[in-house]
């Protein structure tokens, strides 16, 4: 019966698990000093100059920041998806153990899928039109794992159950086209779990979907990341979807890592100006248009970022000393920043006392 | 003077029907079913709901571009038809959620403004129209070196503020925004909102908003109606609805909008740098 074998698969993740040393040991993801170069005739322009990030099993990493800010790059640099012509030009990848930079062209096949799952924003481009998504979804479990065709059906089935998909031996039969956007995105999630990945990356999964769709696909995907025991990167340029579902939020500028902490700390306590700065541009429901703060100027263009600290011709904070390169420095337990200026940040804060 | 701009009676719009190679009928599927309401004078309003909710319908009924299949639309007191009514069709532009669709990608800037304004016929000369052009591109914060450029070369944000330039060359008096900042960034979306409600003081105009973000709603409307599977289901001015919903299906749009923590620090106050309730300096 193929449920068995099903079972004793997932049995296989979460015993992989529990070997995995507690809590910060030894994480699943851990990217550093990664650079990303696009080769243009003879110029080489850094589209990233350092990313650095890292996931456990079971937590949400968000990777936020403006469009241009290398976040999406990052991200397909740890599946080994790069557009052609941009490459890796230094730092790490491990993924699970695996050096992900260096691997040849069959490890990397393995690892898509096996070990890397991914999920795209657009659904409907993700998805093939002419074929049953439960034929995709067993298809992509066939890839991954020695399935026969009953054995992957199965699978399939089972996979769309846990998308909360009702009916799903009828719904197996379906095409892309007979479902609304959240029921697409949530079969582009069935296909990449169906390899049974230790890691989903998610390349803004609800840019293209309704509030209230937004909402049932972040918790499907917080709830498998404690079900299934995965680790997620979720990139996005939407704050609010970050506040809610993140253990941890990695802000990006211009190519490089400004800052990382605690969703209830980052938010509520940024200590890089440009957090800040997106902080103050986001209109909620209680603020009014004349409490609403643009971030003056525009991001920088890649191959014409500013030495020093990037962010600092838009900076409210910014001083002379800013000119100079800042690396990122831990300011409190897994809080870092890579601001000269964080102490001025810090003067500003308001903790109650209680 | 009527003081409703823009007032809508039962507007109803269906899809499909006709008969198919068989001539069996095909279903009729009805966006929008029946809706009141009205814009006054200077006023802004808002329809929000989902996606499929039949709020872009609407608002499509209101520039011409989509058939009503019944109910009775008039603008400035008479019956509203874009289609035939010249001066209506120039009072009552349109904002585009995607900047780069919009946009012819093959014509720079300044052709696309100087054709614009010769073809209606507000200028008589092509130096005045180029002089106009640069006029436009300013009130939206654009440098004058604008004109040359195809969309191509610009950011979403600086294509969207050629869009509403463009909206703006033929002199409305009405405008529909159909979620003009969505596609946008979050840093983006403000410096959008700030621009579209100085326009709305400075050049009088009367607004029309499609969105889905009550958030976003809140910046610009005076009061919003909520619209669900063609319906409008509740309502009122702007911050009655957001802090006291009534309808079941309000307060499920309110509460699974993504809300940040309320940040917890004293704001700097730098009025030479961020410039609070204004435009960045560009």
């Amino acid at each position: 019966m193929p449920a068995e074998q099903i079972e004793g698969k997932m049995t296989d993740v979460k015993t992989k698990a529990e070997d995995a040393a507690p809590t910060g040991a030894d994480p699943l993801l851990s990217v550093s000093d990664l650079r990303i170069e696009l080769a243009a005739g003879g110029d080489r322009i850094d589209l990233v100059s350092s990313a650095a990030l890292s996931a456990r099993r079971g937590e949400v990493v968000a990777v936020v920041g403006e469009s241009g800010s290398g976040k999406s790059l990052t991200l397909r640099a740890i599946a080994g998806l790069l557009p052609v012509g941009i490459e890796v030009a230094g730092g790490r990848i491990d993924v699970d153990g695996i050096d992900v930079v260096g691997a040849d062209a069959k490890t990397m096949r393995a690892l898509r899928g096996g070990v890397v799952g991914m999920i795209f924003q657009e659904p409907m481009t993700a998805l093939n039109p002419t074929m049953r998504i439960g034929a995709q979804i067993a298809e992509a479990a066939r890839a991954h794992g020695k399935l026969s065709g009953g054995e992957a059906k199965a699978r399939a089935i089972e996979l769309l159950g846990q998308m909360g998909f009702t009916e799903p031996e009828r719904r197996y039969r379906l095409y892309p086209h007979e479902l609304s956007g959240g029921m697409r995105q949530r079969v582009v999630i069935a296909i990449a779990l169906a390899g049974g990945p230790s890691l989903l990356l998610c390349d803004e999964p609800t840019t293209a979907l309704d509030a209230t769709v937004t909402m049932k696909v972040l918790d499907l995907i917080v709830g498998l990341a404690s079900e299934l025991d995965l680790g997620i990167v979720l990139v996005t340029h939407d704050l609010g979807v970050a506040a809610r579902i993140c253990d941890r939020i990695v802000v990006m500028y211009a190519g490089r890592v400004v800052e990382e902490g605690s969703p209830e700390e980052l938010l509520q306590y940024p200590r890089h100006p440009y957090t800040l700065a997106l902080l103050q541009a986001v209109p909620t429901r209680e603020s009014t248009i004349e409490q609403l703060q643009a971030i003056r100027g525009t991001p920088p263009t890649a191959g014409e970022i500013p030495a020093g600290c990037p962010f600092r011709p838009r900076c409210a904070f910014a001083e002379p000393e800013c000119a100079a390169p800042v690396e990122l420095a831990e300011v409190t337990p897994g809080r870092v920043t890579a601001c000269r200026r964080q102490a001025v940040l810090a003067a500003l804060e308001e903790r109650s006392l209680a | 003077m009527p003081d409703n701009l823009l007032e809508a009676k039962d507007l109803r719009v269906a899809f499909g029907g006709g008969r198919d190679i068989f001539l069996r009928r095909k279903p009729t599927f009805e966006a929008v079913r029946g809706i009141d309401f009205h814009v006054a004078r200077g006023e802004a309003f808002a329809l929000v709901g989902e996606s499929g909710a039949g709020k872009s319908t609407a608002a499509r009924c209101v520039v011409g571009v989509q058939r009503p299949t019944a109910g009775t639309v008039t603008f400035d007191g008479k019956p509203l038809d874009p289609r035939k009514d010249h001066a209506q069709r120039r009072a009552i532009q349109m904002v585009f959620q995607d900047p780069q669709g919009s946009l012819n990608p093959r014509m720079t800037v300044g052709t696309m403004l100087v054709e614009l304004l010769r073809l209606n016929g507000l200028v008589d000369s092509r130096p005045a129209a180029r002089a106009r052009a640069v006029e436009l591109l300013e009130m939206v914060g654009l440098p004058e070196s604008a004109l040359d450029r195809r969309p191509r070369s610009f950011s979403g944000g600086q294509r969207q503020r050629i869009g509403i330039a463009r909206a703006l060359a033929v002199e409305p008096s009405f405008l529909v925004a159909d979620e003009p900042v969505s596609a946008l960034d979050v840093s983006i979306q403000a410096s959008i909102l700030l621009l579209l409600k100085r326009l709305q003081e400075e050049l009088g105009l009367t607004l029309l908003f499609i969105s889905h973000d009550l958030a976003v709603v809140r910046q610009l409307c005076d009061r919003v109606a909520v619209m669900s599977e063609g319906e409008i289901i509740e309502e009122g001015a702007v911050t009655d609805v957001l802090h006291h919903p009534r309808h079941e299906f309000t307060k499920q749009l309110l509460a699974a909008a993504t809300d940040l923590p309320e940040l917890k620090m004293r704001t700097p106050a730098a009025p030479d740098v961020v410039s609070q309730g204004k435009e960045p300096a560009r």
